[in-house]
């Protein structure tokens, strides 16, 4: 399951892609003011070609950008989760010891009031992020 | 550069496809690396809005390069002379690519590449990604777009990008964008080679018309009743200003006023002073004519009506005089007949009436107060001048207005208040060269400043300031006859004006406070000015011209009449303007501009 190394490692990649393709875009915003072909007709395709083409590259760069700020949300998401399950660790194991305690303490005094319930395993805030 | 500007020859086409290829490449890595990341992060919804119009850009630009490969194909085909089976071959690989390509672009998925999608971009990029809303209710759209994204977008963009916006922009909004900021159009479109039609060049025309040519025409009477401390003052006078616009028409302004005041006086042998003040009455009418023609034509009417008065007026104050000679009856017989009499009717009042409804836009009446100083000098001073005579005279206003519009205004109505000062001078003396006789030199100037705050029918607010300056040199002379000193003089002149109009909006009205504060603590209001400048319009136009004068003087002890007349014609050599927001526009830069353009489509 992926955690929020995996998502920051995602976010990079997506800041590179977005840049990939916004060199696509730029390349494409050039060649489209500066293409023009024999013929009415195969002008005209070729430009609008040339337009959704250019318009699809950017396109890509904003998808991009919304899904490395996905990236980042969903690791921020999994670095509190694991910041919980660090603490939740941690209650556990006092709560072992407390328990242990209380185990020998039953063997002087039958009436001596327990740990209470184990503490609960926190779940994940969305599915699919784990922690580190 | 606009798409048509120049074709490209087959191996520009290759090189072309070449480089779609290389995108196409990059965007099938962006897809390799999607497809590693969503085992990364165990997602496979998460990207796809990323990989549909990446996947539809990697399909659709190979397509294109295929397809300019053909072309390029077949363009050197037929430039070696193929025969027509082979090149048939050719074309209908060609045509059936693109019939593909045209399916892909159309079906629904990533852009099409219309005319919608490419204007939105473009408004995205201009706006850096801001792109203003239109306020539910608007009422008129394509104004609204014109005057918050259109001028923007022209002012904003690069030189091809405005060339794409303006070839898909809508009829109506071009039309708008037109009428709202025809320098821009000019400037960033037509003289980068954009094309407009011969209705937006003609609509353009008219959006940038500015004064190219004004003829000015007074005539000011002035009776002063000395009652030995005080002096009793009542005046009039007309005044037609005909201005000549770049789009052929011809704007007509008249103005009326009277005038009745009191002041004093303290004379020396050489030099006198006085004060004067009193209350005022003015009227002015606006006309707009189509042209010239249209504008001599009303002139020619008018002129006759003034002068069937003037002869009417004539000879009933002759009838007057040769029956009752000149006698307190001859004066009420003359105001009976001009009263009731056969004549007593204005042709001229019945031909304004006429000429306002053919072409009037508006009508100002306006009731204030004005005072007036002026100083006189007359005599020798020194050696330099033997026969100097000057004269300085202040004179000040505050006018509170209000004016109707018609249909043909473009403003709509508005009242207000101006306050006005103006300080003027003049100076004869006879200029000795040798070997010649004296030659009458006369210089004079003026400097000035007109504050105008408004309120207009529609709710807006705005204070205009004008500052404006004149000056002449030239020759004159006078004549007495009789008792009356008859005085003309005709001169060169130049004159200035700088006009910034500030809407009163509730963020001037903050720079306002702004500037008062830094006022009040000693501080310039650098930054506030400058902001008011940016929020404003301004106007500049520069005049020269040539100027004739006259006027004559009876002078008793006890009774003054004056009479001033002139005319003044001058070329606009400046016009300049600024939009809120905007740059100073040379209007007859623009003009010159759109003339070219218009003379291509002709």
């Amino acid at each position: 399951m992926p955690r929020e190394d995996d998502y920051l490692q995602a976010a990079r990649t997506l800041t590179r892609l977005a840049e990939r393709a916004g060199s696509v875009g730029a390349e494409l915003d050039g060649l489209r003011y500066t293409t023009t072909v024999r013929g009415g007709t195969l002008q005209g395709i070729v430009q609008q070609a040339m337009d959704a083409s250019y318009l699809n590259a950017v396109r890509t760069v904003e998808a991009c950008r919304s899904a490395m700020q996905e990236m980042h949300r969903r690791a921020r998401l999994a670095a509190e989760y694991t910041a919980d399950i660090r603490a939740w660790e941690q209650s556990v194991d006092r709560w072992n010891g407390d328990r242990g305690r209380w185990l020998e303490q039953l063997d002087t005094d039958p009436s001596a009031r327990g740990p209470g319930n184990r503490p609960g395993r926190p779940l994940p805030p969305e599915r699919g992020i784990e922690a580190g | 550069m606009t798409a048509d500007a120049y074709e490209m020859d087959s191996d520009r086409v290759r090189d072309v496809a070449g480089r779609l290829r290389a995108t196409v490449s990059a965007a099938h890595d962006i897809s390799g690396e999607l497809f590693r990341l969503e085992f990364t992060v165990q997602d496979w919804d998460v990207f796809d809005l990323v990989r549909t119009p990446n996947s539809e850009f990697a399909a659709e630009a190979a397509q294109l390069a295929q397809i300019l490969d053909l072309h390029a194909d077949l363009v050197d085909a037929a430039d070696n002379g193929w025969d027509m089976s082979g090149m048939n071959l050719l074309g209908a690989s060609l045509t059936a690519m693109i019939a593909e390509l045209r399916a892909g672009l159309d079906d629904g998925v990533g852009s099409s590449g219309n005319g919608a999608e490419l204007i939105a971009d473009l408004e995205q990029i201009a706006f850096d990604g801001d792109v203003p809303e239109m306020p539910s209710g608007t009422t008129n759209a394509a104004r609204w777009y014109a005057a918050n994204i259109g001028g923007v977008m022209l002012a904003r963009l690069t030189e091809a990008q405005r060339a794409r916006f303006w070839s898909q922009s809508s009829p109506g909004k071009r039309l708008q964008i037109i009428a709202q900021f025809p320098g821009l159009v000019a400037l960033n479109l037509l003289a980068h080679g954009v094309g407009l039609t011969a209705d937006e060049l003609k609509r353009l025309r008219r959006a940038n018309a500015h004064p190219t040519f004004t003829d000015q025409r007074f005539i000011d009477g002035e009776v002063n009743v000395n009652l030995r401390v005080i002096t009793i003052e009542l005046g009039g006078g007309l005044s037609l200003l005909l201005t000549k616009m770049s789009d052929d028409t011809v704007q007509m302004t008249t103005i009326q006023d009277v005038r009745a005041g009191a002041g004093i006086g303290f004379t020396s042998p050489n030099a006198s002073l006085s004060v004067t003040g009193g209350g005022i009455f003015e009227a002015q009418q606006r006309f707009v004519f189509r042209n010239e023609a249209a504008a001599a034509d009303a002139l020619d009417d008018l002129y006759a009506a003034v002068r069937h008065d003037g002869t009417s007026w004539m000879y009933d104050a002759h009838w007057a005089q040769q029956s009752f000679g000149v006698t307190p009856t001859a004066m009420l017989a003359f105001l009976g007949m001009r009263a009731f009499g056969p004549n007593s009717g204005s042709r001229t009042v019945g031909e304004m009436n006429r000429l306002y409804q053919e072409g009037g836009t508006s009508t100002s009446l306006g009731l204030g107060n004005y005072v007036e100083v002026e100083a006189d000098f007359e005599g020798p001073v020194g050696d330099v001048a033997a026969d100097l005579s000057a004269e300085a005279e202040f004179r000040g206003r505050l006018l509170a207005y209000d004016t109707d519009v018609t249909h043909r205004s473009n403003i709509p109505g508005q009242s207000g208040f101006i306050v006005s000062g103006v300080l003027a001078g003049d100076g004869r003396a006879p200029l000795l060269l040798p070997g010649a006789p004296p030659w009458p030199v006369h210089a004079s100037g003026e400097i000035g400043a007109i504050a105008d705050f408004s309120r207009s029918d529609n709710g807006t607010k705005q204070a205009s300031f004008t500052v404006f300056a004149s000056g002449g040199i030239g020759s004159g002379g006078g004549v007495r006859i009789s008792a009356v000193d008859f005085d003309t003089n005709v001169a060169q002149y130049g004159s200035y004006s700088y006009q910034l109009v500030v809407p009163i909006t509730d963020a001037t009205e903050q720079d306002v406070a702004r500037a008062l504060t830094d006022i009040a603590v000693g501080r310039f209001p650098t930054e506030s000015l400058e902001a008011l400048y940016d929020r404003s319009e301004a106007n500049v136009v520069v005049e020269r011209g040539l100027r004739l004068t006259g006027d004559a003087d009876v002078d008793t002890k006890v009774v003054s009449v004056e009479v001033d007349s002139g005319r003044s014609t001058s070329a606009v050599v400046t016009s300049k303007h600024k939009l809120p927001g905007g740059d100073m526009i040379d209007q007859l830069e623009v003009q010159r501009i759109i003339n070219a353009a218009m003379a291509n489509v002709d």
